[in-house]
């Protein structure tokens, strides 16, 4: 009989217990399942993504191999277009804009380097393509805009290939002092077995040493 | 592994640029980047990832393999290749982590499109299975393994290509370059060659002592030997071994059927080809061609010579009308063979099926075997019999000769006198320079600069020098290492000196006249101008081409002098003109430019994402030897 009182007792308590915090346990239970079930078809959409972005980008790899630049262009867009989150948006955008600025479309080749600046993942991808878009804009005649991209802080692991644009960039402007010593910055951080290191050579006795 | 494959794979890898980085380890590595680490000793981290101490062995070994080299070379080589395939090995997880992390993906839909595209996992023309799964085998891999490898391996050339075709050279930059390139400069030269100082230079008896004294470690002399040898070989004991005619008669009787001259025949044919790559249709196809000429050769046998000519696909014989010598049973394959050992002669017989094709045959003569006299085989018979006579006693031979030199170990006259050998004496010896060169063995040059030859005077033992070559030594006289004496070595360290004076005093020569030269008091003896261009240098060293292109093309006439092998050049450049490339070769060189920069780029990704990865290398474990 005792025993019953208490047994009433504890299941009274839990009644109240469960009165004051159900809502809330129920609640909590599911924000944490939609919490995963978002989570989980957040990794299924990305990995689909990634997979058919990749399926894309071996076409773009073929169709370079047979010089398509038709081809390249369709699916260099399309990849841009439909899987901009993904891996190959950035290399899709550079090999479009190289396949423009070989036709002679600055205007378009700039936007795609750009665009893949944009979405580059990690930072030292990043420092490549601000490299590349420097270079465009040396092309474009666009000095100080590829000087400002040269300017930002690098790895040293880069300060070789910035420093030489950089050079190229002066050069074409007709500032020969500084010119010189960026090549000259070039040649002392290019690795030592580096091809271009004799390439900046010439280039800096071409401004008369 | 993956060389097969990578065969294949060459015709749209060869279009990528920057092959030379990643393809040379993209083979290695595959197996241990997805099964991750932990169990092992580790040799090094990258970033989350071990690279365990048996995957390192195992890269190495491969590229030993490869390259040739053998574990026990060791050495100087092998340290290099140890540090260049954990580098490898290092860059390889460095990529691979940045292609998963940024999201590159191969799903299994993509591997096995791959696959099925190789050629040897095709049966005609469709991929198989069984083709793939006795690959495997073949390599002890797991399917799941060998998937592994294939996917990294497609995950990197990916990231190669996405990252590696984005490189973008400058139009006007490629053009200024290209200009520098084709520029030309007009110069004159004129050499200071060391020859003509020699006769200038005495170089006094105590310089050569200083300089023998400076470099004595250069004169260095090894310990050396002078060796009185007895050498046991087969040769000796086959020399002391009669033969009775008796016993040769004997064998010839018993062996008759060895003393023959086999039969030969003479026969033509004519060859439909076939090969192992045609489907059924097509072997169908040769084989009605190959009865279609039978039947006409049934019909009129003379025309086979025409017909051979015509349609035999064996272009040696088909310009003989099909004939093909006398030949003996076994120089033809068998098929061939069995059908020409059957026919008459005059017989027109086929179609035989052979690897080569079908092949229609005409028997034209049959010289029959015989037998060869004794007296013509004697030599031969006496020969082999002593050799095998020599083999069953060499054994028993060198235990009795190893008895005999370790038994009276003052000497070794009484083993010379058993075995009828002539007691021989060696010039100086060392160890790396002996003659001849079997004294140089390693354990018998151990046996000689031990304590009980050298400083006792006993014999060696008995040691094989070579398979059946047995030589026991002992030393006459010893030289222990030291320098060679300063009489012995005074000409060449003169001559030495002589030339390298001779050099300083032309380069001096030069550097003076280029000074004058500078003031304004031209040399004499000036060469007539020629034009040159970096891209054609004539025959000036590289040095003497880069001095000209620096020299300051505002200040004309400009001299530029340069230190060559022979001793001084001096330069006068008196002209620039600036030339154009043809357009083919501008765009070769641009070309160049963009690969070159290409390079660098992908190079310098990787060391940037090696400076942001934290790579710890564990030396102990590298350098325990785990194999």
């Amino acid at each position: 009989m005792a025993l019953d009182l208490e047994e009433q007792e504890q299941l009274d308590s839990l009644k109240s217990w469960w009165k004051q915090n159900g809502k809330w346990l129920v609640t909590g239970l599911a924000v944490f399942l939609l919490a995963v079930g978002g989570w989980r078809g957040w990794q299924y959409w990305t990995a689909k993504q990634a997979a058919e972005a990749s399926m894309l980008f071996e076409r773009v790899m073929e169709a370079a191999a047979r010089d398509d630049t038709r081809a390249i262009k369709e699916l260099t867009a399309q990849i841009m277009e439909h899987y901009p989150r993904t891996a190959y948006s950035a290399p899709a955008a550079w090999l479009a804009g190289r396949v423009n600025y070989d036709a002679g479309d600055l205007k378009s080749a700039r936007a795609q380097f750009q665009f893949a600046l944009d979405r580059a993942r990690d930072p030292s991808l990043e420092q490549l393509a601000r490299l590349r878009l420097a270079a465009l804009l040396l092309e474009e005649k666009d000095y100080d805009g590829a000087l400002r991209l040269l300017g930002q802080a690098h790895d040293p692991a880069y300060a070789g290939l910035y420093a030489q644009l950089k050079g190229d960039v002066l050069a074409a402007q007709d500032r020969k002092e500084e010119a010189r010593a960026a090549y000259r910055l070039a040649l002392e951080k290019l690795g030592e077995e580096s091809p271009l290191k004799s390439i900046v050579e010439i280039k800096l006795d071409g401004l008369g040493g | 592994m993956l060389e097969a494959i990578r065969e294949r794979a060459q015709g749209w890898i060869a279009r990528i640029i920057l092959g030379l980085i990643i393809l040379s380890f993209a083979i290695w590595g595959v197996d241990w980047y997805f099964q991750g680490g932990g169990r092992e000793a580790a040799v090094a981290t990258v970033g989350g990832t071990e690279i365990s101490q048996r995957d390192f062995y195992d890269a190495l070994k491969q590229q030993r393999e490869a390259l040739g080299i053998k574990p026990d070379q060791a050495g100087e080589i092998d340290k290099t290749l140890r540090k260049q395939v954990l580098d490898q090995m290092i860059n390889v997880s460095l990529l691979t982590d940045a292609a998963l992390s940024n999201g590159f993906a191969m799903s299994e839909a993509q591997i096995k499109a791959f696959l099925a595209g190789i050629e040897i996992f095709q049966d005609k023309g469709q991929f198989s299975r069984e083709r793939l799964e006795a690959f495997l085998r073949n390599r002890g891999l797991s399917e799941a393994r060998f998937m592994d490898m294939v996917r990294q391996d497609m995950l990197l050339r990916q990231l190669q290509f996405a990252y590696g075709e984005g490189t973008l050279v400058p139009a006007s930059g490629a053009e200024r370059f290209t200009r520098l390139l084709a520029q030309q400069r007009e110069v004159s030269e004129i050499g200071y060659d060391r020859r003509l100082f020699l006769d200038l230079v005495r170089i006094d008896d105590e310089a050569v002592e200083a300089e023998y004294n400076a470099r004595r470690q250069d004169y260095a002399l090894p310990p050396q030997l002078r060796l009185q040898y007895l050498v046991l070989s087969m040769d000796a004991i086959k020399s002391r071994i009669e033969v009775t005619e008796a016993t040769a008669r004997q064998h010839y009787e018993a062996n008759l059927a060895r003393y023959q001259e086999p039969e030969s025949r003479r026969a033509s044919h004519i060859l439909i080809k076939t090969d192992k790559a045609m489907d059924d249709a097509a072997r169908q196809a040769a084989r009605a061609q190959a009865e279609r000429l039978l039947q006409e050769l049934r019909k009129t046998p003379a025309r086979f010579a025409e017909l051979a000519g015509q349609h035999s696909a064996d272009p040696g014989s088909a310009a003989r009308g099909g004939d093909l010598g006398a030949f003996t049973r076994e120089m033809m394959v068998k098929p061939f063979a069995d059908a020409v050992f059957e026919m008459k002669t005059g017989e027109i017989r086929g179609p035989v099926e052979t690897d080569f094709g079908y092949h229609i045959i005409r028997l034209d003569g049959i010289s029959p075997g015989r037998q060869i006299a004794f007296g013509a085989v004697r030599d031969e018979i006496v020969d082999e019999l002593k050799s095998q006579e020599a083999a069953r006693k060499f054994a028993e031979a060198a235990e009795r000769f190893s008895n005999l030199v370790y038994e009276q170990p003052e000497t070794l006259e009484p083993a010379a006198k058993e075995f009828g050998l002539k007691l021989e004496e060696s010039g100086w010896i060392a160890r790396g320079q002996a003659q001849p060169a079997f004294l140089g063995h390693p354990r018998l040059m151990d046996a000689a600069f031990a304590d009980e030859a050298l400083n006792k005077r006993q014999n060696t033992e008995a040691i094989e020098v070579a398979p059946n070559l047995l030589v026991a030594a002992r030393v006459l006289e010893h030289r222990p290492a030291g320098i060679r004496p300063l009489a012995e070595v005074a000409g060449e360290i003169r001559l030495r000196l002589t030339v390298r004076e001779a050099t300083k005093k032309a380069v001096e020569a030069g550097k003076q006249a280029l000074e004058a030269a500078r003031n304004g008091t031209v040399p004499s003896g000036l060469s007539a101008p020629m034009r040159i261009s970096r891209l054609r240098p004539l025959n000036l060293p590289p040095a003497a081409v880069k001095a000209i292109f620096h020299a300051d093309a505002a200040r004309l006439p400009a001299w530029v002098g340069v230190e060559t092998e022979e001793g001084y050049r001096l330069y006068r450049v008196t002209g620039v003109s600036e030339e154009t490339l043809p357009p083919e070769q501008a765009e070769l060189v641009r070309r160049d430019l963009q690969r070159l920069t290409a390079q660098e780029e992908l190079r310098a990704y990787l060391e940037s994402l090696k400076g942001r990865a934290k790579v710890k290398i564990h030396q102990e474990a590298l350098e325990q030897k785990a194999e």
